[in-house]
């Protein structure tokens, strides 16, 4: 597994309790905050051919697929860092995976875009109350899975396959790690806050 | 007699329904306090066990994390694959 790139500067969330529920409360950079927003973005553009509805001409029968959500490739995707995000369910068994992608992959993918866009969106709103990042229980998880979806998509851009791998030492690959990094110890003070 | 039969067929029944598991696969990427939050608030371990099987995964390559009927696991599968983990259906005794 990783580890959180100890020694970093930590977004020190902290726990507000009110009527709502737990609201996590964060005091970002600039820098940090159109960093994350740029990633998470990324991931949504990336994946929002593969959450959208295939065109149906019938405007009931393509009303009814995307209430369903059902749909997905017939194999795994090519691009590595997809091919990480929508993985095979069956390890070793083809035609169990490929049926399962054919029902499941279009709304895993949608989750993932909606996860990331919910991200942006509370960014957003942070941007416009000078730094000042609230974020709710539904967005909580919201983040997690979306700062895990960015953090894998780095890793398979940078050649990440095993424990121990530190990707490519030229100028742009290290501060793509240093990035990866900073985004685990994101995830790590999240957690922490969440205990 | 009629409790024995009865017996009998609960057994089978839930041989057949249980006869799949949830595998978590290990990954570079994933912190082991994340899986471990996982562990604790998707299948609702208790953070000794969450650790352990944590560490099984990041250990052995692999956890076990769930068994039961087909349908159930590939749910499971679909909830880590939300998460971002590596996550897959095998038959129990494969």
């Amino acid at each position: 597994m990783g580890d959180s790139g100890k020694g970093r500067r930590v977004i020190p969330f902290s726990k507000e309790l009110n009527a709502d529920g737990t609201t996590l409360v964060a005091s970002l950079s600039q820098p940090e905050l159109s960093l994350i927003h740029t990633l998470a973005a990324q991931v949504a553009d990336m994946l929002d051919d593969l959450a959208r509805a295939p065109s149906i001409a019938d405007p009931d029968a393509a009303a009814l697929y995307e209430s369903v959500g059902i749909g997905g490739s017939a194999a795994i995707h090519s691009d590595p860092a997809i091919a990480r995000l929508l993985p095979d369910a069956y390890k070793g068994d083809a035609d169990a995976s490929r049926d399962f992608r054919g029902l499941t992959e279009r709304s895993l993918a949608a989750r993932k875009v909606a996860n990331a866009r919910m991200v942006v969106a509370s960014l957003t709103v942070a941007e416009e109350a000078g730094g000042e990042l609230r974020i709710d229980a539904t967005q909580v998880q919201a983040w997690l899975r979306t700062l895990a979806d960015i953090r894998l998509t780095i890793a398979a851009r940078l050649g990440i396959e095993a424990d121990g791998d530190e990707g490519p030492d030229d100028e742009d690959s290290l501060v793509l790690r240093d990035v990866y990094d900073w985004l685990g110890w994101v995830t790590e003070t999240l957690l922490g806050a969440l205990e | 007699m009629t409790q024995t039969i009865e017996s009998t067929e609960i057994t089978e029944q839930t041989v057949l329904d249980s006869g799949w598991i949830t595998l978590v696969w290990n990954d570079p990427v994933n912190l082991m306090s994340y899986v471990s939050y996982i562990f604790r608030s998707y299948f609702g371990f208790s953070k000794e066990e969450a650790d352990k099987r944590m560490l099984q995964v990041h250990n052995d390559g692999r956890a076990v994390v769930a068994m039961g009927p087909r349908e159930e696991m590939e749910r499971h599968v679909e909830a880590m694959h939300d998460f971002g983990l590596w996550a897959t259906v095998a038959k129990a005794d494969a």
